[in-house]
This record gives structure tokens, C-alpha cells and sequence, in this order.
């Protein structure tokens, strides 16, 4: 069954590409349905320092994804985005959004009914080669899988109509699954049920300061109950084309009670800054933090005093809003009870593009 | 007989209030849009613009306290031609106000009846820049391509008021009469350096240097929205001189140590000038902006016999 869906959705992205190959204008003019085709690439080739480094040292494929999206009626629209990925040294070609949404039902409202990404947090909203670094920080790769989580279901926003800028977003998925998973899943006794409410602080018209509260439940078939919350911090000052300096932070706390009556608790964080250079250079630096509170040695059952580290410089060059080049120097590593049990020291490069349709501007 | 003086209280308030005005409230992208639907809307409209007129259009982000400004919108007016594309589009939908999106009656796309300038032909893609395939949306700089858009603000204010019909006609024509007497008080500050030739450092002047009759030999810029390179500026700055260019225009966005890289290289002065009506500046109306450029450049324009 997954290999014909695999087979189905190479052949969409078969037929995608051709209809790529026309021109835009002759393919809106033959169409007349507003539907807008946007291909990104995401190239990565990673270069282990040290002898721990997992660091693969080849050039990745990492994500080629396909977007395609449309008004279906007056009230609807629709989106679909595929992506190649690779995983474990075989191309996977699967499908990652299919929905239809609209903002035309009730008053202040969007409603998404469908397969997508989570509207929680701050990297889950946004697909990979629209992050601002190469890499996820430890915390996100370790709760949300490296890329994000996405599920089939039903998201409602709200901008609440209160003097001070006030966004809900409420959703149920399946909860079939959890995580970048390529298995069915099995039926959950609590679907995946999340809600983010955030705040806007502008401080002009080209800058301000979001600060978003998330929260995610789920209870597996199995009985182990998983609780996620998150707060997300994005402060942003743009002159002109240049993001002149960029904040981005997410601090996350999973709490998981097995079956079993076995809690586990681990938290994570990382900041990320940004600094304009030119009008097409910029600097970031990121730090990340991970701890397993509950980690214990398996002979003495002694709770482990264990943290993770992560920091990275990166250096990106933009010529213009639809390519960049960045690369990357990072260290991680991870300590426990005093000594440092793994090292990681890689350095990145990553290439990124988007073709077809104008991407959008989010804050 | 109270009963007969409560109903005759509560007549009076209902009778009041389904005679009470209420101004339709508009939001514009920019500030020149405002201003034009100030002139057109009069005292039946309130007008906020979400840029402050000091901002480039091109690059601005989907601010979230933008959505909640459009969610309790009666009319949305934007340049258009692509100019708002990588972010009014997401403002409109995440404020889930659907009169003013696009195919509501309150959504109002001004440079959908001008008669657009550099419209692409032949084969459009980014090897051009980021081009703009409806054509060159900066008409607000040329007073006649302003009053053409300035005729979807008024379709639009119609529909959404009949009763203001007259009222938006008759405030149009005298918007129409006053463009007129302003192209006349520009052209009488541009007439000493008209002959003269000129250069952008974006396409932003096009409509400007069209509609008062200047001669514009080209762009700074390598393609629309691409800095020009080292190499670039060495040659445009060639270019500059041989051709014997008396001055340069650019907006105040533009980045400053380009154009002050390109005035010591070629020698021309660059004039870099407010481009839109200030929210928080000096230039508060159309016809200060116009002056504004019209006097920068030439001021400019007089430095060159200096040089």
C-alpha cells in the first residue's frame, strides 16, 4: 500500500514537473484557475571535524518539495506539497500537506481541514528551507523529528478582537502518528489535540516582537500519554530587503507517562540571532541547550546529571529572496555525570532555491 | 404616561441612530493610497494606511498586527501590479475579514485601471530581476497614472456606498483639477533642467520622468531588485558620464553606500528622496512630495555646471 502511494506520488510529481516545463503565462492562460506552482531545493553536504562527528560527508538531496496551491470556489482553497526527501540513503517521496482551507467562513477566522504542519511553535510552521539555519537544535529534532510534525485534521485561527494583537490557533489531527513517521500508526485513545495563542508587539512597521504559547496532547494506542508545551520568541527589525537583525527562540518540556506508570520528563531550548551584514550577507550564531531530567544509570537506577550543548556560526549569502547560500560551522555535544560522552564539530554547506510562484513574506 | 415618554426616548435614539453616519473604514497598504482615498472618500471614509511612507513595498513582512487592522476593514485599497505580492495576499486571508479579499466587494486594487508602464514582453523570468510581468507598479510618482488609479478607489467606494455616490464623483473632479494644477507648479520647477538627462537607481521615477517629459538613460540597479555589483557600478558609472548625465534619483530606501559609491565613481549627484507621503515626516501631502522630488532634482541638476 505505501509503495503505490509512494509510486502515485512520484507520478504526480512526474506530471508536476511537466506542467513546470510550460510556460507561466500559457499555463495560467490555459487554465484561468489562479493556480500557483512553487518548487523549492534544499541541498546539503555536511563535513565532520572531529572523529565523533556523525556527519554523513556527502551532498544530500535533503528536501526537494513541490507546492502547488489554488482558490477551489469562493470559499476554498487548496494546497498540496510534496517533498523528495533523503532518508537513510533512499529517496522518499511522500506527501506532506493536503488540504483545503478558507477565510471567507466566519468572521476573523481561518479553518484548514487536511493534512498539514502543526500550527504550533515557531520552526513547525515553517517548512525546512524556509528556516533561517541549515540544522534543527537538538530539542526540536529530539520532540518534532528533524523536519516537523504534520498530521491530517481539522486547524481553527482566530484573530481574537482584542486592542492588543491576539492569535489563537486550535487543532485536532489523527494522532495515528507522531512525528516524521512513514508507518500508518495505529488509532490513539486521545487524538493529537494542540492549541498556540500568541501576542504582537510592533515596534514599527518593519519590526516587532511575537512571543506564542503552545500546548500538545496525545495518548497513544497503547495508553502512554504525551504532553508537549512550548513558548516561541521572534523578534524581527527589517530595513528594506535586509533583515537587519533577527531573534528567534523556542524553549520546549515533554512530559511522557508510559503505560507502565514510567514518567519521563526532558527539556530543551535554543536562541538563535541573526545579524544583517550587507544587502546580501548575514551572520547568525545559535546556542542550544538539552537535558533529560528523568535519565537514569541502568545499574543503579540513579537519577544521571546529563545535558546537551549545541552552538553554530553561520554565514549566509542571499543574492536575492529566492536563492541562498550558507554555511555552517557547529558544535554539539553531550555530557553526563562530568564527562563528555559525545562529540559532534561538522561544518555545512547548504544551498538553497525556490522557483515558480513569489514566495511569501511571513513575519 | 410613562410608557408614552419611554417609547417616545426610545423612537428618538432608533430614529437617531439609523441616521447616524458611519465612515467606511479603510485600510491602505501605503500612504499614498490614503491620501488618494482621502481625497476621494472625503468626510465619508477614515483611511489608515498600514506602511508609514518611509518603508520599501517591496519588502515588507506580513506583520500580525496588520491582520488585525484588515479584520475590521470595510475596504482594502493596495498599489497592485505585484508590488504588495510577498505579503499583503497573507495579510488578507489571516484576517478572515472576506469583504476585502480578493473578489470581495471591499477589496480595491488601484493599478488595475492605470495604464501600467514597462510592461515585460516575450519571455518573463528571474534571469530580469524581480520583475514585475503587469508592468511597473510605482504610477503614484505620475499624477496622471495616480488619477487612473485613483477611478477603482472610486468604483470601489461606490459599490460599498451608493448613497455617496454624487459625493465621490464630485470630490474626484476636483482631485482631477487639482492634479492638473500641480502638473503645472512641478513642470514650472522642472523646466530649467528638462532638457537634461537622468538616471534611477530603481525603477521607482518611471512614471515621474514620463508624464513631465525628462529623459531617463537607465538604472543603477543591474536588474530590478538586485544591488548592482562592484563590477556593475563601474560600468554604470561609465555609462553616467559618457552619456553626460546632470543628476540621479533615488528613493531614501535604497541603500546609501551604493548610490554614494556610484556619485564619487561617475561624478553625477544622486538626489535620494522621500518616495512616498510621510506618516511621521515633513512630507505630508501629494503635492509636497512631488515638489519635493521635482526641487531635489533640480537642485541636483544645478551641482553638475558646478562640478
Amino acid at each position: 500500500m505505501q509503495n503505490q502511494m509512494r509510486k502515485y506520488l512520484s507520478l504526480a510529481g512526474i506530471v508536476t514537473c511537466l506542467l513546470l516545463c510550460l510556460s507561466r503565462s500559457a499555463y495560467g492562460d490555459m487554465l484561468g484557475t489562479g493556480l500557483e506552482i512553487s518548487v523549492s531545493g534544499d541541498l546539503v553536504y555536511d563535513q565532520g571535524v572531529n572523529s565523533g562527528s556523525k556527519a554523513d560527508e556527502k551532498l544530500r538531496m535533503r528536501g526537494a518539495e513541490i507546492m502547488l496551491y489554488a482558490p477551489i470556489d469562493h470559499k476554498f482553497e487548496g494546497v498540496l506539497s510534496a517533498a523528495a526527501h533523503d532518508e537513510n540513503e533512499e529517496t522518499v517521496f511522500e506527501l506532506h500537506e493536503l488540504f483545503m482551507s478558507s477565510s471567507k467562513l466566519i468572521p476573523r477566522s481561518t479553518l484548514k481541514a487536511g493534512q498539514y504542519f502543526l500550527g504550533i511553535g515557531r520552526l513547525n510552521r515553517f517548512h525546512q528551507h524556509d528556516w533561517p539555519f541549515t540544522r534543527a537544535p537538538k530539542v526540536h529534532r529530539s520532540f518534532f523529528a528533524e523536519e516537523g510534525v504534520f498530521d491530517a485534521g481539522l486547524e481553527y485561527g482566530l484573530v481574537i478582537p482584542t486592542k492588543q494583537v491576539l492569535n489563537l490557533t486550535a487543532g485536532v489531527t489523527s494522532g495515528y502518528r507522531f512525528g516524521h513517521s512513514h508507518t500508518a500508526g495505529s488509532k490513539p485513545r486521545a487524538p493529537t489535540h494542540y492549541g498556540r495563542l500568541s501576542s504582537f508587539f510592533p515596534f514599527s512597521s518593519l519590526s516587532g516582537l511575537e512571543v506564542g504559547g503552545s500546548y500538545l496532547g496525545r495518548t497513544d494506542a497503547q495508553g502512554n500519554e504525551l504532553r508537549l508545551v512550548g513558548l516561541d520568541v521572534t523578534g524581527k527589525k527589517r530595513k528594506a530587503r535586509q533583515v537587519k537583525y533577527l531573534l528567534q527562540s523556542e524553549a520546549w518540556y515533554k512530559s511522557e507517562l508510559s503505560a507502565a506508570n514510567v514518567r519521563t520528563e526532558q527539556v530543551g531550548l535554543y536562541v538563535f540571532n541573526e545579524f544583517g551584514l550587507g544587502q546580501q550577507t548575514s551572520v547568525g550564531f545559535r546556542l542550544d541547550g538539552f537535558k533529560d531530567l528523568s535519565k537514569r544509570n541502568a545499574l543503579t537506577q540513579k537519577k544521571l546529571n546529563n545535558v546537551s550543548y549545541g552552538s553554530l556560526g553561520q554565514f549566509t549569502y542571499s543574492p536575492s529572496e529566492f536563492s541562498k547560500l550558507r554555511a555552517t560551522v557547529s558544535h554539539e555535544f553531550q555530557r553526563e555525570e562530568g564527562k563528555t560522552t559525545e562529540e559532534d564539530t561538522r561544518v555545512s554547506l547548504q544551498l538553497i532555491f525556490i522557483i515558480g510562484s513569489h514566495p511569501a513574506h511571513a513575519f | 404616561m410613562h410608557f408614552k415618554f419611554i417609547s417616545l426616548v426610545l423612537l428618538a435614539v432608533f430614529a437617531g441612530q439609523a441616521h447616524a453616519f458611519k465612515k467606511l473604514n479603510v485600510v491602505t497598504t501605503t500612504t499614498d493610497i490614503q491620501w488618494l482615498v482621502e481625497q476621494i472618500g472625503g468626510a465619508r471614509v477614515s483611511v489608515h494606511s498600514l506602511l508609514n511612507g518611509t518603508e520599501d513595498p517591496h519588502y515588507i513582512d506580513a506583520m500580525p498586527h496588520f491582520v488585525g487592522k484588515v479584520a475590521k476593514a470595510d475596504m482594502f485599497c493596495l498599489v497592485g501590479l505585484d508590488l504588495e505580492l510577498g505579503w499583503a495576499p497573507k495579510v488578507l486571508v489571516r484576517s478572515g475579514n472576506k469583504q476585502v479579499q480578493h473578489g470581495g466587494k471591499g477589496y480595491c486594487e488601484t493599478g488595475k485601471t492605470v495604464k501600467a508602464l514597462q510592461v515585460p514582453k516575450g519571455k518573463i523570468d528571474r534571469t530580469l530581476g524581480d520583475v514585475h510581468p503587469s508592468g511597473n507598479p510605482h504610477f503614484h510618482l505620475g499624477p496622471n497614472a495616480f488619477v487612473q488609479g485613483g477611478e477603482t478607489v472610486l468604483q470601489v467606494l461606490q459599490g460599498l456606498d451608493p448613497d455617496g455616490t454624487k459625493y465621490y464623483l464630485s470630490n474626484f473632479e476636483v482631485l482631477k483639477k487639482n492634479m492638473v494644477a500641480l502638473k503645472k507648479k512641478v513642470s514650472a520647477i522642472l523646466e530649467p533642467v528638462k532638457n537634461k538627462k537622468y538616471m534611477e537607481y530603481h525603477k521607482e521615477f518611471s512614471y515621474f520622468f514620463s508624464e513631465f517629459g525628462l529623459s531617463s538613460v537607465g538604472t543603477i540597479e543591474a536588474a530590478p531588485g538586485v544591488p548592482p555589483s562592484a563590477g556593475r557600478l563601474a560600468r554604470v558609472s561609465v555609462q553616467a558620464r559618457s552619456k553626460k548625465v546632470a543628476a540621479a534619483l533615488a528613493a531614501k530606501t535604497s541603500p546609501r553606500r551604493l548610490t554614494k559609491k556610484f556619485g564619487s565613481l561617475s561624478k553625477v549627484p544622486v538626489a535620494r528622496v522621500s518616495v512616498s507621503i510621510e506618516k511621521r515626516g515633513k512630507i505630508k501631502t501629494y503635492e509636497s512630495l512631488m515638489t519635493h522630488i521635482a526641487q531635489s532634482l533640480a537642485n541636483a541638476s544645478s551641482q553638475t555646471k558646478r562640478m
